[in-house]
């Protein structure tokens, strides 16, 4: 039973890692070829997936978290996380870094989310039509510093395969 | 125009430099064994190479001619709770793992009482020998390994300490247990917002972040 807990919470987080964090490289990727392209069609389609992108992060990072923390239980140690074993410093890192991703995460959902499109009347005068705001440049920048903040926990996950305890 | 020049010349250079990135990434997330800690203890299958590394021992000492190394599963003992106790022992001469001792296990509680186990090799892994021990005190414990038999006579000992619950053990375990409680809470309020977001009104046009950047 332990033993499929332990692969059950790694096949998991690995799950949430395809969501979470290859999300956030695509989100990055695909922003960056609008910017360069100057593709207002491209930033345009992009922001109106917002929500669903939103969506998937939020189960990314559950998966991620509910994950790690099962493994946790399944190791059982007093503390969870190892302390004072560098392993368990990495762990804390991770984590403390993780909270940061999430309070970015929700910042960007709250904050600027709602605001990233303005309806405007059309030059022609005949109607009105969405046009991306300043918000839109906020949820791509913190989404880059999220996805940064995300690459340094993979790391601090590599370091962690190698840690001694 | 200029600024269009330039992006156009920054491409070429970038895009290489990226996929090298992403490549090193990816290699690094695939080709590297897992040499995480599972819990103290070898899993069945491939694994077992991997988590048998040094890395998962907490203690190391030298007896004569023998390295031997310890680990307990848990690593912090809980009174009344059952724990594993594993010793592996190298020869310091020739490096290899030595297999067939006879061994036993000291046991000695702080108020110096001792008790005896007999500590048998461990099926299918070489120079493994493990038992199981139910600790019925607090405190730091010396657990003595005694190799008896003809083969080769040597002892080592090793300290470890006893809790008497998950939640006494300093501030290493109170800090474990604040940071993931606090990471819960975070989950727990981001869900939270995100799920109330999804049935408030979707606010378009406001007024506070009107300047247009397309």
């Amino acid at each position: 039973m332990q033993h499929f807990l332990e692969y059950l919470g790694t096949l998991l987080h690995l799950v949430g890692m395809l969501l979470f964090v290859g999300g956030h490289l695509w989100f990055g990727f695909l922003t960056a070829l609008t910017e360069r392209r100057q593709d207002r069609d491209g930033a345009r389609f992009l922001a109106t997936q917002l929500p669903f992108m939103a969506t998937v992060f939020g189960v990314g990072v559950l998966l991620l978290f509910g994950s790690g923390v099962l493994r946790l239980f399944v190791w059982g140690e007093p503390g969870l996380i190892f302390l004072p074993d560098p392993y368990g410093w990495l762990l804390l890192s991770k984590l403390v870094l993780y909270m940061i991703i999430v309070v970015n995460g929700v910042l960007i959902e709250r904050r600027y989310l709602p605001y990233v499109f303005q309806e405007r009347p059309r030059l022609s005068g005949a109607g009105t039509e969405l046009h991306l705001t300043t918000a839109w440049s906020q949820v791509k920048v913190r989404a880059r510093l999220n996805l940064l903040l995300l690459l340094i926990v993979v790391a601090l996950g590599e370091a962690l395969r190698y840690s001694r305890l | 125009m200029p600024r269009t020049h330039d992006q156009h010349a920054q491409r070429p250079a970038l895009s290489p430099a990226l996929g090298a990135v992403l490549l090193t990434i990816a290699l690094l997330a695939c080709c590297t064994p897992v040499l995480a800690h599972h819990g103290g203890l070898g899993i069945e299958g491939d694994l077992v190479q991997w988590a048998l590394k040094v890395d998962q021992w907490q203690d190391e000492s030298l007896a004569p001619g023998h390295r031997v190394k310890f680990l307990s599963y848990p690593r912090q003992p809980i009174v009344g709770n059952s724990t594993r106790l594993v010793f592996e022992i190298q020869s310091i001469a020739t490096g290899q793992y030595v297999s067939g001792l006879t061994a036993q296990l000291e046991v000695q509680a702080p108020d110096s009482s001792q008790r005896q186990l007999p500590l048998p090799e461990t099926t299918g892994v070489t120079a493994y020998y493990e038992t199981t021990v139910v600790f019925d005190q607090e405190g730091e414990h010396t657990i003595t390994f005694r190799s008896v038999g003809s083969k080769a006579q040597f002892s080592t000992a090793f300290r470890k300490a006893v809790s008497r619950s998950l939640w006494h053990g300093g501030w290493p375990i109170l800090l474990g247990y604040g940071t993931v409680l606090a990471a819960f809470l975070v989950t727990w309020l981001g869900f939270v917002v995100s799920v109330q977001g999804r049935f408030a009104t979707v606010r378009v046009g406001s007024s506070s972040d009107s300047t247009g950047t397309f």
